[in-house]
This record gives C-alpha cells, sequence and structure tokens, in this order.
C-alpha cells in the first residue's frame, strides 16, 4: 500500500479509541494496509501499558461531602479581601505574569526571575490560548491567597 | 480497557453518567429545594459524591484536591439552583462543572511548578489506593504504584486540557462529541488535543520501560 494514502497519527488514535464506523475510509483502509495495522497493533499494546484508574472510593465520603456542603452552605458569604486591596494584588500579578511570559525575548534576557532555559521551556509548551487563558487566571485572588509571601 | 478488581468500585469501560433521576423526579426535587426544603439538596450531594469524587480523583490526582472540587461543583450548583432550567440532568450539570473545574485546577497547578517552582509531592501514594485488592502481592502493588506514579507524572507533562480531555476519553469512556461540549469546544480541537496527549504518553511510556531495563 503507498505510504501517502497511510494513516496519520491522529487518525490511528482515533480509530484506537473507535471514533470511525466500520464503513469509513479509514475503517476500510485499516483492513488492507499490513503497515497500517502493525502501527495500531503497536499503540494497542502500548495504551494496554498504561494502568487502571479505577473510582478508589473512601466509604466515609459520602457522609463526609454531605458535612462539608452543608457546613459551607450555612456560613454567610464574605468579601475577605477590600477592593483596593484586590485591584493591587491582581496589578501586581498581571505585571508578574508579563515580565515572566512577554513573548519579547528581551524581558525574559533582562528579568532577574526567569533564566533562558525556563524562557524557551515556556515559550515551547504554552500555546498562546493557553498563555492568554493563564494571565486571567494569575488575577484570580485564589491563586494569590495560596503564594506565602507575596 | 484494563479490569478493576473487586475491592474496587468500578465503573465498566465506557460508561456514561449514570441517569440515576429521571426528569420528572428532579423537576421535583428541585422544586422542594427552591421552596426551602435543604434536605433535598442533601439528597443529591449523597446521589452524586461518589461519581463526583471518582472523577475528580482520576483528572487531579489527589482525594483531597477532588473532594475540593466536588465540593465546589455542589456549592455552585446550589447558587446556580434558582436559575435552574434543568435543560440537563443534574448529574450532567456538576459532572460538566466538575470537569471545567478541574482544568482551572490543573492550569493553576501548573503555573505554581513553572513560575514558583513549587513541587508537587506525588511520591506519597494514596493511601486509599493502598487499600485495593488483598489479592495483589507486595510486589504486584509496588508495581502498580510506580505505574501509577509514572503516569500521573506524565499527565502532569501535558497541558490541562490535554490532560483532561486524556482522562475523559480513555479513563471515563466519554465520546469525543460528548467531551467537547462538557468543555465548550469544537470536536476538532478536542481531537487534536487527544492525539498530541497520547503521542506525549507513548513517548513517556517508552521512557519509563527503558528507565526500567537500565
Amino acid at each position: 500500500m503507498n505510504n501517502k494514502h497511510c494513516l496519520s497519527e491522529q487518525d490511528l488514535i482515533l480509530h484506537y479509541y473507535q471514533e470511525f464506523p466500520e464503513s469509513s475510509a479509514e475503517s476500510l483502509h485499516l483492513a488492507k494496509c499490513p503497515a497500517c495495522k502493525e502501527r495500531l497493533n503497536a499503540l494497542i499494546m502500548e495504551m494496554a501499558a498504561l494502568p487502571d484508574l479505577p473510582e478508589v472510593i473512601d466509604p466515609h465520603t459520602t457522609s463526609r461531602m454531605a458535612a462539608r456542603v452543608s457546613e459551607q452552605l450555612k456560613r454567610p458569604s464574605k468579601k475577605w479581601l477590600p477592593a483596593i486591596g484586590t485591584t493591587a494584588i491582581a496589578s501586581v500579578a498581571l505585571a508578574l505574569a508579563i515580565t515572566l511570559w512577554s513573548p519579547q525575548q528581551e524581558l525574559l534576557q533582562t528579568s532577574s526571575i526567569t533564566s533562558e532555559p525556563l524562557a524557551d521551556n515556556l515559550d515551547g509548551e504554552m500555546s498562546d490560548i493557553d498563555f492568554l487563558e493563564d494571565l486571567e487566571l494569575l488575577k484570580e485572588l485564589e491563586l494569590l491567597s495560596q503564594i506565602e509571601g507575596v | 480497557m484494563p479490569s478493576t478488581t473487586a475491592a474496587i468500585v468500578d465503573t465498566p469501560a465506557g460508561s456514561r453518567y449514570p441517569r440515576q433521576m429521571v426528569n420528572t423526579d428532579e423537576k421535583a426535587l428541585l422544586e422542594r429545594i427552591r421552596k426551602g426544603d435543604e434536605s433535598g439538596f442533601e439528597e443529591i450531594v449523597k446521589e452524586h459524591t461518589g461519581k463526583l469524587v471518582g472523577l475528580a480523583w482520576r483528572l487531579v490526582g489527589t482525594r483531597e484536591d477532588a473532594e475540593e472540587l466536588a465540593q465546589e461543583a455542589f456549592l455552585r450548583l446550589h447558587r446556580s439552583l434558582p436559575g435552574f432550567r434543568g435543560d440537563s440532568l443534574i448529574g450532567t450539570w456538576l459532572y460538566r462543572t466538575t470537569t471545567r473545574l478541574a482544568i482551572d485546577f490543573l492550569r493553576r497547578e501548573r503555573i505554581k511548578r513553572k513560575v514558583f517552582f513549587f513541587r508537587q509531592d506525588n511520591d506519597s501514594p494514596d493511601p486509599v489506593e493502598l487499600a485495593r485488592d488483598g489479592r495483589q502481592t507486595p510486589g504486584e502493588i509496588f508495581q502498580t504504584q510506580e505505574a501509577m506514579l509514572s503516569l500521573r507524572k506524565s499527565l502532569q507533562n501535558l497541558s490541562s486540557r490535554q490532560q483532561v480531555i486524556f482522562v475523559l476519553r480513555h479513563y471515563e469512556g466519554l465520546a469525543l462529541k460528548e467531551i467537547a461540549e462538557h468543555l465548550g469546544l469544537e470536536t476538532g480541537t478536542v481531537k487534536a488535543h487527544l492525539h498530541r496527549a497520547v503521542t506525549q504518553l507513548r513517548k513517556d511510556l517508552v521512557e519509563f520501560r527503558e528507565g526500567d531495563h537500565e
């Protein structure tokens, strides 16, 4: 079978997860292509080596959760940071995030916090969408409250 | 999908979130709660805790964080009840909310690890996992725990979306279209994320096995 008609890695994975009906072009190709069958078998064997993640349920989870939720519902809602403090902290976090993750290489190189290898890793690993969403998250107070010393 | 042992609450591969209540029962329950009957909400919590905590644990890896996420999902449901139209089942709503909360949680953890050099201690196995199967030998238990730790570390190499999408497809058995609906994404995007996740995990598995043989 001509290799350029063989399934892409993505299609092979989708076939493994039964996303293609039996009558699909991908399934029909797989039935006739020894190379793709071999690749699929290799994928099946590797995926079979992944450990199970069963739902391990603590017998007290349900009663504990009911108590926790009930407790939370009884608490009055509270504004635990003044609005001005909130804005100030969010601004600091945003400035910090921009300093650390600015796509401009000069900013990364002159940053006292990041090193060049770390900046390269960040650039390599985060897509633009994730980057923008992470900036949004850094504004959240919940994250800041977990960071000690900031 | 690998089989699970009798000692563990088992979720068959490919199962959907169980439709424990029919729509009419849920509507009646919601009406009770809106009229001030809080025991109705407690019924909801007891009905759905097991599934939600199980889902959250699969997604985030620690029971404590899983219970926090499930709790938050319940609290958000409670806040949403006045305007809850019942377009989806309560279970579906909770499942979807928990999944999205997990993505946010994983993203925050990833930021903390990268920016503030926090190291998550994944080397201590979950005590509930230790009480899994009395029939396993100590050697088998150790191997299982090592494999679990390796999987968790590999999952951390993925983006939060890739991680969640992989777990939802591989371990929860959801179809990609369902995953897309839960996460508010296009199906094509979900497919791309799944492809990247599997590619990375396969690479890590090879390295893990080669490390075993050294």
